[in-house]
């Protein structure tokens, strides 16, 4: 959340080039909306990059030393040691941390309304403020609840598929 | 001249001298065991065979062709001849892939690293590729047959038992034709009722004149295997000779320190009637 806060509001408190930018180059959205979306995109962007390339990174790391020198004694090169023998047993690794990662992304879109994105939360308070009605915001949260519950499904199929293996 | 000479290795990590000066001379179709206590550099004296570490210094040469240090000025030797094969003691196979497609690996990369060379292109190359891999898994089929694994080749590494795995280690090792064949403590990682059946293959490819040099802490195997003994001692070859010559008549002090230690520890019959 302090994340999105800095990308929202810094480039406009250090008046930077990229304020006016942004309003001019990506004027296809509606402006006051176009760069509250940006910045959360930035923000999100940024944020889950550095958590999945320390998963990424993570997972080649834990590939035994072994691995590879039989790899070497048979004679693969470099590239195909990666592309043959070690990509999929990085792939089977990063699976659980990755769909862990994804799932608290879905979560994380509420944080946007914090700086005004009309994501999913913003838009179900609105409409519940302005008819009144409670039902809206339930709904919303059993939108959140069908999206993860799908997202789990397909991560466990996927275990399940790279089951017959272990690593 | 001898098949494989190896003349004054040496090898340091750090500041750690580990082979300090290692000779060897092995005929074709010999099998040699290398015996010592832990620590004294038999791995490393075969992962510098493989060059899965570099020797520092001393001179390599298999069939009278220079291998170590590489005539050819590279900085970097790489098994690319693959003049050497080598069978883990933690066997390293590839979790991935069965049993036979473990053996069959390196003989698909090899086939399309031949193509590529031969600038075939990409199209034509997937269409030869497809017969090859067929040539290969027939291959591989036959050398499973051979250690034993005709029933167990659609098993995944994790379905094996450790004799299993090292089983298709073996094979994997063997179906590039090594010139010369090394075990790294083959049975050291496996229960002691899986040995027998791991040492019974290395036993058949011994009778079928493999090149081989086996690392072992079986001094029964060693004995009835090998036609030469080698006895490490600190990164020196203390001993070397025929296995009766080690085992029974052993000159050096330290060989035999290590050999009474070794009956007493695996409480083995003698080693020797004699
Ligand atoms: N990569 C390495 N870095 C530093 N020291 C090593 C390395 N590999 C082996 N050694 C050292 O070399 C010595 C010999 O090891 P090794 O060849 O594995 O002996 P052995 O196989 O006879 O038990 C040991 O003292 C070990 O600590
Ligand atoms: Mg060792």
């Amino acid at each position: 959340m302090l994340q999105i806060f800095v990308v929202f509001y810094l480039p406009g408190l250090l008046n930077l080039f990229t304020w006016p930018m942004m309003n001019t180059g990506w004027k296809w959205f509606d402006d006051t909306i176009s760069t509250r979306f940006l910045a959360a995109l930035v923000a999100f962007i940024i944020n889950y990059a550095a958590y999945f390339s320390e998963i990424y990174r993570g997972g080649i790391e834990s590939i035994s030393k072994g691995q590879y020198e039989a790899c070497q004694v048979l004679g693969l090169t470099k590239s195909q040691t990666f592309f043959k023998v070690v990509l999929m047993q990085v792939v089977k690794r990063i699976i659980p941390p990755m769909s862990n990662e994804i799932i608290t992304l879905v979560k994380d879109t509420s944080l946007a309304n914090t700086i005004g994105v009309v994501e999913l939360m913003f838009e179900g308070k609105t409409f519940m403020l302005t008819n009144g009605l409670i039902w809206p915001i339930f709904y919303a949260g059993a939108f959140y609840l069908i999206f993860v519950g799908a997202l789990t499904l397909l991560f466990n199929w996927l275990e399940k598929k790279l089951s017959y293996y272990k690593v | 001249m001898a098949y494989l000479s190896v003349k004054d290795v040496k090898k340091s990590f750090g500041k750690t001298e580990v082979l300090k000066g290692v000779d060897l001379e092995l005929n074709k179709g010999e099998v040699l065991s290398i015996i010592g206590s832990s620590g004294n550099g038999k791995t490393t004296f075969l992962r510098c065979l493989n060059f899965l570490e570099t020797p520092d210094s001393g001179t390599i040469t298999v069939d009278g062709e220079q291998i170590f240090p590489p005539l050819s000025g590279a900085e970097k030797v790489v098994n690319s001849g693959l003049t050497f094969g080598m069978v883990f003691q933690n066997f390293n196979l590839f979790p991935q892939y069965n049993a036979l497609e473990n053996v069959t690996l390196a003989l698909n990369v090899r086939a399309e690293n031949e193509l590529k060379e031969q600038k075939v292109k990409f199209f034509a190359r997937k269409k030869l590729m497809k017969e090859k891999k067929k040539e290969n898994e027939l291959i591989g089929k036959q050398i499973l047959e051979k250690v034993g694994l005709a029933d167990k080749m659609q098993n995944y590494p994790c379905e094996l038992s450790g004799g299993q795995q090292q089983r298709v280690a073996i094979a994997r090792a063997l179906a590039l034709k090594p010139d010369i064949l090394c075990f790294d403590e083959p049975t050291s990682a496996l229960d002691p009722e899986l040995t027998g059946e791991v040492l019974k293959v290395i036993k058949n490819l011994a009778e079928d004149n493999h090149t081989m040099i086996i690392v072992t802490h079986e001094m029964e195997f060693a004995k009835n295997v090998s036609d030469k003994v080698m006895f490490m001692a600190d990164g020196v070859v203390e001993e070397i000779g025929s296995p009766d010559e080690i085992f029974c008549n052993p000159k050096s002090e330290r060989t035999k320190a290590f050999l009474s230690k070794s009956e007493e520890t695996f409480s083995e019959e003698k080693l020797c009637q004699c």
